[in-house]
């Protein structure tokens, strides 16, 4: 496990209303403070219930201010959802930030009523491919994985395990999946320890696509 | 997570903005805590009406912040240590008695904390609070985290409490709902006998005796002023003398922080945090201003300390210069961040901030649309506006549709379409009323739901009934104030700690005020609806007075929490494809549970989302959506 000095280390939650970024970015909150770092969350989620974006910012690290993460300093993006991945990609270091995306796309209704047009969802993994090296794009089909976890609402968690394995965060994964379980509802430990372990074995034996 | 609220002993807890308030209030010794709810600011009285019961002290979800405010002054005055919550916009409802209140001053302490929303982010306008404190002349005091917003709670309440004055504690959205860790300090759970004090030349404020308490207003806020000129009210960092100077408060503090930090500036540019802003305290400002050359003012919305601190500067002769909004340097509204303190201070330094570095990652970023806002799947709204639009284009007319203050405002959005305003809480009513008094000829209708209807609405409805507005009043009445996190309304039948309330019900008000139309209905009906709301145009048409639909039916987030706590869930609908023709009129309601196979010309329905109100199907022309299973 890292050491808690570290200077700074950002990562962006961002996903549509219900997919759990709040539960998410309290884990990680949690498990930050408990190794000993400061902690800095920013969490937009007024419309939440209203099929709007939400997103969370964490901050870890000795001397971390503001909560909300400044444009070019994310050390990762986590997209629960592409185009809301997509729509926090700037705030991604340019040189060696990464980017944990679920594969899906949900579009917003205004889309197919033509009031707003959001790309297909190849189009959409190209972009965000042809902007990233390869070995700073992990692609995860969380859907998937959260069901066969035996919930689907585990998508955050998932994530969560997935950004773990990049090594890209200062708290081991043991120490993260103990602070899922104090925020996660009392019934639905078990589906929510299962869901973060096969993101995480997803990402840790390469299996993303 | 309120579990918290009511711990002991060292602990350090990871908390929201708003929940680290509810902690102050239970540190501070507050007895007596009112609220009513609006974003950003309703997780105080949230959480604290979760363990309000066993802490022993009073809370209630007032019927609006003035009855709020009104309630916790009162509770000040008998002698209680007293707290009142609010966003902004009600902030603006309180400005009558908060300024009589600065003139007769409290016996135990009086919080009113005020949550700022500069973006904003659900708000229809976006005021500086601070200046409600500076009119009426109270202290203003500013946090610039969850932690210091904690401890702000308590050392206010002390203030108030010594100084016999109200304080207003004003905060912003990115404080409310931002997460720090909080060291918890001592309860303090007060069990004050209330007193309420007999003292007509204070209290019963006629003219002569407002004349000769007034001065005594001004005296105190000397008084508060020399406690401002100490830590904690004022905190100074960095060095001691420099050639740029930063005077901060609230979040942009901390966004300073961050950039010096990133610059290696800590060292080098001293920094004066202003908790107390009002009176400002000048002794620190001027001795802060002659040991740099130049200064940022940063604060977020109006200048309100750099105007202050562009005085004493200028009273004193100290030529320092002083540069914020005034400038041009900074905006005067707007929500601040780190990238934008990062440009201007490195502007300003001339150094190259990190952050500014763009990418092409900021393309792919901005091509991504905003997702818009929808009613929720099986909100009970939906079918409220399109019975009101299906009665509009039955008798041929473009009425007018008055909306006003919750989750119904989602219904000015595409592809709903089906709102023509929305002001402020109340609004609907009023200025319906107003737009037939002027001469309208279209019908007019205003929309209003039921926790805005008992807070604002009341009064605009007599107003309509005595003026004679031939107007339709529909209130959506779903049980809850929703568009907040679902807190008790009037109709809600429990109050803030879940005793049980009298339900009281729009359509039996209107009985009261004599009105001659007053029907309730489903709106999961639109027939049926429909024909109620051509009724109700016709009535108020040939009557002259306003008629009332109730369309009722509870909040479907709060219908599903109930289903789901039994472990059932509803039966979704599904579209029969060989029956769908492609027509997207089940789109056009606007319901997020439905969606729309391009390649197939086909709708479809998420299983997951849908709740089985039927909304669709009862507008498709086909019969291609029918229940599942």
């Amino acid at each position: 496990m890292a050491s808690a000095k570290v200077d700074e280390v950002n990562v962006v939650l961002a996903g549509v209303g219900g997919q759990g970024v709040v539960v998410a970015s309290d884990a990680l909150g949690l498990a930050a403070m408990k190794a000993g770092l400061n902690v800095r969350i920013a969490n937009v989620h007024g419309l939440a219930q209203r099929e709007g974006s939400v997103y969370s910012h964490v901050r870890m690290g000795s001397a971390v201010y503001s909560p909300k993460i400044p444009p070019g300093r994310a050390n990762a993006v986590v997209g629960f959802e592409m185009s809301e991945a997509a729509r926090h990609l700037r705030l991604l270091k340019p040189d060696d930030g990464i980017l944990v995306v679920n594969n899906a796309l949900m579009y917003p209704l205004a889309h197919f009523t033509g009031h707003v047009r959001y790309p297909g969802r190849e189009d959409l993994l190209e972009v965000l491919e042809s902007r990233l090296e390869p070995e700073r794009i992990y692609v995860i089909d969380a859907a998937s994985l959260a069901i066969r976890a035996g919930n689907p609402r585990t998508v955050n968690v998932v994530m969560l395990g997935a950004l773990s394995a990049t090594g890209v965060i200062p708290i081991g994964p043991d120490e993260l999946v103990e602070a899922v379980k104090a925020r996660v509802p009392k019934f639905a430990l078990e589906e929510n320890e299962r869901a973060f372990w096969m993101g995480y074995n997803e990402v840790s034996r390469g299996e993303t696509t | 997570m309120a579990a918290i609220l009511l711990e002991e002993g060292e602990k350090v807890a990871l908390m929201m903005g708003n929940e680290a308030i509810a902690r102050g209030a239970l540190e501070a010794g507050a007895q007596f805590v009112t609220a009513y709810p609006g974003t950003p600011s309703s997780e105080v009285l949230a959480n604290l009406s979760r363990v309000a019961s066993k802490a022993g002290i009073y809370v209630e979800w007032s019927t609006n912040e003035k009855v709020a405010f009104e309630a916790a002054y009162s509770a000040a005055l008998a002698g209680l240590r007293s707290m009142t919550v609010m966003k902004h916009l009600g902030a603006h409802w309180i400005l009558d008695p908060l300024a009589v209140a600065a003139i007769t001053g409290v016996d135990a302490g009086l919080v009113i904390v005020s949550a700022d929303d500069p973006h904003p982010h659900s708000s229809q306008s976006s005021v500086d609070t601070r200046f409600h404190g500076r009119i009426v002349n109270i202290p203003v005091v500013e946090p610039s985290d969850p932690a210091e917003a904690k401890d702000l709670i308590v050392w206010a309440m002390d203030l108030s409490e010594d100084m016999k004055t109200p304080v207003l504690f004003r905060y912003t959205a990115a404080v409310a709902h931002s997460k720090a860790p909080v060291r918890l300090g001592p309860l303090r759970l007060e069990k004050r006998k209330p007193n309420f004090p007999k003292d007509h030349p204070r209290l019963v404020s006629i003219a002569p005796h407002a004349r000769a308490n007034i001065p005594k207003l001004f005296e105190r806020l000397e008084r508060v002023e020399k406690v401002f000129e100490d830590e904690p009210f004022v905190q100074r960092f960095g060095p001691d003398s420099g050639v740029w100077g930063l005077i901060t408060t609230g979040v942009p503090h901390n966004y300073a922080m961050d950039v010096l930090a990133a610059e290696g500036l800590l060292e080098k540019v001293p920094v004066l945090k202003l908790i107390g802003q009002y009176p400002i305290p000048e002794e620190p400002v001027l001795d802060f201003l002659r040991s740099v050359d130049k200064v940022v003012v940063l604060e977020e919305l109006e200048p309100f300390l750099e105007d202050q601190v562009i005085r004493i500067a200028e009273l004193n002769g100290v030529g320092v210069e002083v540069y914020g909004k005034n400038t041009g340097h900074l905006p005067r509204y707007g929500e601040y961040s780190p990238e934008l303190v990062g440009r201007v201070l490195s502007d300003l330094f001339d150094v190259n901030y990190p952050a500014l570095t763009l990418t092409t990652l900021d393309e792919v970023s901005s091509s991504v649309g905003r997702r818009i806002p929808q009613m929720c799947a099986g909100c009970p709204h939906r079918g409220s506006y399109l019975s009101i639009k299906a009665a509009f284009a039955r008798l041929g007319v473009d009425g007018l549709v008055f909306g006003d203050r919750g989750c119904y405002n989602q219904g000015s959005n595409p592809p709903l379409d089906a709102i023509d305003t929305c002001i402020a809480m109340g609004s609907s009513i009023a200025m319906a009323a107003a737009a037939k008094k002027a001469g309208e000829t279209r019908p007019v209708v205003a929309v209003i739901g039921d926790s805005t209807f008992f807070h604002g609405g009341l009064p605009a409805l007599v107003n309509a009934v005595v003026n004679r507005a031939p107007i339709v009043v529909a209130v959506f009445d779903n049980r809850w104030t929703c568009m907040t996190g679902h807190q008790p309304s009037p109709t809600s039948g429990v109050n803030a700690i879940g005793d049980q309330a009298p339900v009281l019900k729009p359509e039996d008000v209107a009985k009261a005020f004599q009105i001659p139309f007053v029907r309730v209905l489903s709106p999961y009906n639109l027939k049926a609806a429909e024909e109620a709301v051509v009724e109700a145009i016709r009535s108020a048409e040939s009557s002259g007075l306003p008629a009332v639909l109730v369309f009722r039916a509870e909040c479907t987030l709060q219908v599903l929490r109930r289903l789901r706590k039994k472990g059932l869930r509803p039966r979704p609908m599904t579209v029969n494809p060989s029956a769908c023709v492609g027509c997207k009129e089940c789109i056009k309601t606007g319901c997020p549970a439905l969606g729309f196979d391009e390649e197939l010309n086909k709708a479809f329905i998420y299983g997951g989302k849908c709740t089985g109100c039927t909304i669709c199907a009862q507008v498709c022309p086909t019969g291609a959506i029918v229940r599942e299973g």
